[in-house]
């Protein structure tokens, strides 16, 4: 299969400022509780839906890393990422960006990344079969260190190693040991519904 | 809690891709061993991060490993302020919102390009004429959903190869296909390419110029009953 190159959408370079009206401001305002509430909101209920409720798991679950995990898994089953095709096509679209981002050292800065990261967070013609492999026995399984190549441009493999004990230990991933030696994880549903029951209440807050 | 002051440094050190403890020495070299010689600039770091002032005291090797790492990490990525009680380890911690932003992006983009297989499927299935089909020479088939004759630009719904099956277009199947064998002299110019739809060459159009009328014609054409 081939892929497209990658397409950044919608970058944000610069907002006309000279004709903004504080006066008019109330729905941003209210725009901008309902962000809040949600990240608010989002952490309180992971929280509270975890099966573990010792502090060593609730220090991670509370942390941004987690919540960036509920929203690739969200993401994940709201887009129909379904069949090993579509994940192949996602990890080709990543790998391009990767790259995109690599031949860009000012973006590479303002991500706070190195090269020696982002290549490690490519799929290779190594790592690529497992994780078609993975999913194909298994739909929704992802070997762990191949989900840290998801994420890599938003945690550190550790990070996400950390991230993953800390949702399996809440009962929100399955991670199971492969023949292997490695760590395969599946969401078990629960982290991306919190993650949509949670954006969709933000969504109609207020906008009655 | 004791171990919150090491919190922080533990993170950051994933971050970091190392662990600190693996590259200090082990534990009975440090307590035989003196405290790390630290450079101003090291001093200067710990003097502004709590987390290594008070790990500092405890595990100076820690702190040193650490900041061995940080300063290679700073080299390359170029160090930007951090703010907070521990600004230089955090800003390594926090998720950038530009590289959360980007991962959104490309999730929607494959989560989009699936629904439209999806949908070309159930097209298929349903014997949508939606689609028009155009014929190419050596095995190749484009199926072309629309075409804009003033423009030369037409939208295809999919590529297929002899051999690999259909492969649903892209700029970058375009390419490839263009790039066969039987077209390698008139390759189009990354530019004409656009994500799914694709402007042809002069030389191109020529050479597809029949089938693409004959699409063009099928469009014009009113529905059948």
């Amino acid at each position: 299969m081939v892929m497209e190159d990658w397409v950044p959408r919608g970058p944000a370079k610069s907002a006309d400022s000279s004709s903004f009206a504080f006066s008019d401001a109330a729905s941003d305002i209210a725009f901008l509780e309902r962000i809040r509430w949600f990240r608010m909101s989002l952490i309180e209920r992971i929280c509270t839906s975890s099966t573990s409720q010792s502090d060593k798991v609730l220090v991670h679950l509370r942390q941004e890393p987690t919540s960036q995990m509920a929203e690739f898994f969200y993401l994940l089953d709201c887009q129909q990422i379904r069949t090993v095709g579509q994940l192949q096509r996602l990890a080709e679209l990543h790998n391009a960006y990767v790259v995109a981002v690599t031949k860009d050292k000012s973006k590479m800065r303002r991500l706070g990344l190195t090269s020696d990261r982002l290549l490690d967070a490519m799929f290779t013609s190594d790592t690529m079969p497992r994780l078609l492999q993975n999913w194909q026995e298994e739909p929704g399984a992802i070997d762990q260190s191949n989900l840290a190549r998801f994420l890599g441009v938003v945690m550190s493999p550790e990070t996400c190693r950390k991230t993953v004990v800390a949702c399996a230990e809440a009962g929100f991933l399955v991670r199971r040991k492969s023949p292997y030696g490695t760590f395969i994880v599946k969401s078990a549903g629960d982290l991306e519904r919190v993650f949509g029951s949670t954006l969709r209440e933000a969504r109609s807050r207020n906008s009655k | 809690m004791k171990t919150w002051p090491l919190l922080p440094l533990t993170l950051a050190s994933s971050v970091l891709l190392c662990c600190p403890l693996a590259t200090a020495p082990g534990f009975a070299d440090v307590i035989a061993r003196a405290s790390p010689q630290f450079t101003d600039a090291e001093l200067a770091i710990i003097a502004r991060n709590e987390s290594l002032r008070r790990t500092r005291e405890s595990d100076p090797w820690v702190v040193k490993g650490f900041l061995e790492r940080l300063g290679k990490l700073d080299e390359e990525a170029g160090g930007a302020e951090g703010k907070g009680q521990d600004p230089d380890i955090d800003r390594y911690l926090r998720s950038s919102p530009e590289a959360a932003h980007d991962l959104l992006q490309i999730i929607m983009q494959a989560g989009s390009a699936g629904q439209a297989d999806t949908l070309k499927s159930q097209a298929n299935a349903q014997g949508s004429s939606d689609e028009q089909s155009l014929s190419l020479p050596a095995g190749t088939h484009i199926e072309i959903v629309s075409y804009d004759s003033q423009s030369g630009t037409f939208a295809v719904s999919s590529v297929a190869f002899p051999g690999e099956g259909l492969t649903y277009a892209t700029a970058r199947a375009l390419r490839d296909a263009i790039a066969a064998a039987e077209f390698q002299d008139l390759l189009a110019k990354p530019d004409q390419l656009v994500t799914r739809r694709f402007t042809l060459s002069k030389d191109l159009a020529a050479v597809f110029s029949d089938a693409i009328e004959e699409a063009h014609d099928r469009q014009e054409q009113p529905s059948a009953p």
